[in-house]
């Protein structure tokens, strides 16, 4: 014999476990995870054995921007970056993605610890000229969102290694070049610590609000330092 | 003679439902002046149009025709489109790159073609855009974008 009062209780336990266990927000307090490979490292500190984790890092890098400046790892050095690789002419994700971070360049226009940077995939087609022209068509400032080209297969690998995203030539794909529509989110340390489909609105919606924590997490490092 | 009587009425009445039934909330100064058939393709050209323009266009163009700072030129009210029905044709199908002015700006972006696209669905996207964010420019049929893209090149 069914009981219903027991089947309804228990029915409504367990959609309150479930709905409050998959929609519970992150709370300001967890700090963003570092992404990447991990290495975890024994050492002997007093005679006691101490394990360091050492985080992926995104490798030194030298690429020259729309302004002819020589932009490096230096220029984000203690900035909070949001990275992606695109070119100029691609019929799919481009403009998308574009819009997209136009949107997070106008949340953290007056931030001065956030910076943006683009690299091109196709430094052929776009020159230094062509990434002024269209970064003044987008209407933006080169010290906040710099454009980069330089060296193909430099950039691919930053890409691949340092930002683990695909970017790669291939003829298959329409534009010429495979890449994908990924934002990748780099604290002041250069570590990775978040990664959001640049051409969804939603994850961009996620991205804006995880750099306010991240700025917070440095915040609240300061203050308790 | 009966039959045909018949026949004719269940056609005439069938066509006087799908009219009857037809949305003509798309209907403007330029598309007043069609007939039944027309009428009833251009709303089905409307409708299909829009479809396609969101699969096809919205990312670049947006929803509202406005494009995309001085990146992407609007389709909304733009000057150099309505000028040039057949131009539009074109760059639907083949794409287009070089300099532009649109509305007293200037675009020099290279747009992609469509050339998968059937002629029908070229009326149809041109359809919605040439009756969409104010542009009045009316139906434009599937046999006109077949006889205007031969020569576009």
């Amino acid at each position: 014999m069914i009981d219903p009062m027991r089947t309804v209780s228990s029915l409504a336990l367990a959609v309150i476990i479930l709905t409050t266990a998959c929609t519970r927000e992150k709370s300001s307090e967890e700090k963003l995870p570092v992404l990447g490979h991990h290495q975890y490292i024994d050492k002997t500190v007093d005679n006691q054995t101490v394990t360091d984790t050492v985080y992926h890092k995104v490798a030194d890098f030298k690429f020259v921007d729309q302004d002819s400046t020589i932009v490096t790892h230096d220029t984000f050095k203690d900035k909070i970056y949001v990275t992606d690789f695109f070119f100029t002419s691609c019929p799919t994700i481009c403009p998308v993605m574009k819009q997209e971070m136009l949107r997070v360049y106008d949340e953290f226009k007056d931030y001065d610890d956030v910076l943006l940077l683009s690299h091109t995939i196709d430094p052929k087609y776009d020159t230094v000229a062509l990434l002024r022209d269209y970064s003044e068509r987008l209407g933006v400032s080169s010290d906040k969102w710099h454009f980069v080209t330089g060296d193909k297969e430099a950039i691919y690998d930053m890409g691949l290694k340092s930002y683990m995203v695909t970017a790669m030539e291939d003829e298959s794909s329409p534009g010429g070049f495979m890449h994908s529509g990924a934002f990748i989110l780099v604290d002041k340390d250069r570590r990775v610590r978040g990664m959001y489909d640049g051409t969804k609105k939603e994850q961009v919606d996620v991205l804006i609000n995880d750099i306010h924590r991240l700025l917070k997490e440095y915040e609240h490092d300061k203050a308790s330092s | 003679m009966t039959k045909l009587l018949l026949r004719s009425c269940l056609f005439f009445s069938m066509a006087c439902v799908a009219f009857g039934c037809s949305d003509v909330q798309h209907e403007n100064k330029a598309t007043k002046a069609l007939n039944t058939e027309d009428k009833m393709r251009y709303e089905q050209y409307m409708v299909q149009g829009e479809l396609l323009y969101k699969t096809h266009c919205v990312n670049c163009h947006q929803t509202d025709g406005t494009g995309f700072r001085r990146l992407i030129p609007p389709l909304a009210n733009a000057d150099y489109m309505k000028q040039d029905v057949k131009r539009t044709l074109c760059i639907i199908k083949y794409g287009m790159q070089g300099e532009i002015l649109v509305n007293g700006t200037d675009y020099n972006q290279k747009m992609p073609g469509n050339e998968q696209l059937k002629d029908i669905e070229i009326a149809q996207i041109a359809t919605f855009i040439y009756n969409s964010w104010g542009n009045q420019q009316g139906y434009i049929s599937a046999k006109e974008v077949s006889s205007q893209l031969n020569t576009c090149r």
